[in-house]
């Protein structure tokens, strides 16, 4: 009978570190594993931004936006991971898509559009510098051809 | 008459050099909790610094779901349960550097300086005072500031059985290399 009880106790044991383990360990979200929930222009996401923060940022926080516009520059954060700025229809305006850990863009053109996915973090309207920029992060580009 | 010239060109460029500007869009800000069970850290690379040279105005923000962590688990307790990101999208610190005077962007050095101002984050509004360091070295500005934050100064509550893993004293790091505004 003890032993049955010991034998019962260690799978227990064994399944609640397989769980806390699996919870651990889980990966992060990246732009990779969904299918966007919009798809749309720089232009257009920034407007919506413009338009209205509040309801924007209720509307795609934590979803995947993908995202088409002219890319005006590549840049590594301080974390060396790579970050996209495209541009809007307004000089002051940007959408910055920071790519998943590893991701590169060494395909990708400046001056040429690009269509990439990324996870919405939100919008940042600066009063001092006069910039917009919507940002998301753990992104991928689309068109394989440019990563 | 040529010293009243030279004064006014003085005077105008002692202005022309105050009235400048500094930025960064790629500050980074990094925290970490240091408590018995755990050791949590995060950092977000998309923090927004401008310093306004002439008055001393700083300000800081960032936005809470731009924080990775090194596991995804924790960064969604931190979103949904601490920080409320849903509800409360950035943090903002708007303050003054007390003695911007003493600073010289356009001059190498490194110049100590206390920044006080007001934090707000999770809803609430904090008056905080931190020491920053400004290091200028041929024409690269950086920002540096280390102090730490009680989250229950910010209605973010800890519970009693987290207390092992979550500090209630948040050690956060910034550092921003700012650039000249040229508009």
């Amino acid at each position: 009978m003890k032993k049955w009880i010991l034998i019962g106790l260690t799978i227990a044991a064994l399944a609640g570190a397989y769980v806390w383990f699996f919870m651990w360990n889980k990966p992060h979200r990246t732009a990779a594993d969904e299918e966007a929930f919009a798809n749309l222009t720089s232009q257009a996401l920034y407007l919506e931004f413009k338009a209205d923060e509040k309801a924007t940022f209720a509307k795609y926080k934590d979803k995947i936006i993908q995202v088409s516009g002219e890319l005006s520059e590549i840049k590594q954060d301080a974390s060396g991971d790579t970050e996209l700025v495209l541009n809007t229809e307004d000089p002051m305006a940007h959408v910055i898509v920071t790519l998943k850990k590893g991701d590169q863009a060494t395909n990708a053109k400046t001056g040429t559009t690009i269509e990439i996915k990324g996870i919405c973090n939100g919008f940042m309207y600066e009063e001092l510098l006069e910039t917009s920029d919507v940002l998301l992060n753990q992104g991928v580009i689309v068109d394989k051809t440019k990563e | 008459m040529k010293k009243i010239t030279f004064l006014i060109v003085l005077i105008a460029a002692a202005f022309g050099a105050n009235a400048q500007k500094y930025f960064t869009k790629d500050g980074s800000i990094k925290f970490f909790s240091d408590a018995k069970m755990e050791k949590i850290q995060a950092t977000n690379n998309k923090a927004t610094c401008v310093v306004d040279a002439a008055t001393g105005d700083i300000q800081w923000s960032v936005l809470i779901k731009g924080f990775v962590f090194e596991n995804a688990f924790m960064g969604e307790h931190f979103n949904e349960t601490y920080m409320e990101s849903d509800k409360f999208d950035k943090a903002t610190f708007k303050g003054k550097i007390e003695n911007i005077s003493a600073i010289n962007f356009k001059a190498d050095g490194v110049y100590k300086s206390r920044v006080s101002g007001e934090l707000t984050m999770h809803g609430v509004t904090k008056k905080v005072a931190v020491d920053a360091v400004f290091t200028v070295k041929g024409g690269a500005i950086t920002c540096d500031s280390k102090f730490f934050v009680k989250p229950s100064d910010y209605g973010i509550v800890i519970p009693g059985d987290k207390s092992d893993s979550i500090s209630n004293n948040i050690e956060i790091t910034v550092k921003g290399n700012l650039q000249e505004l040229k508009k």
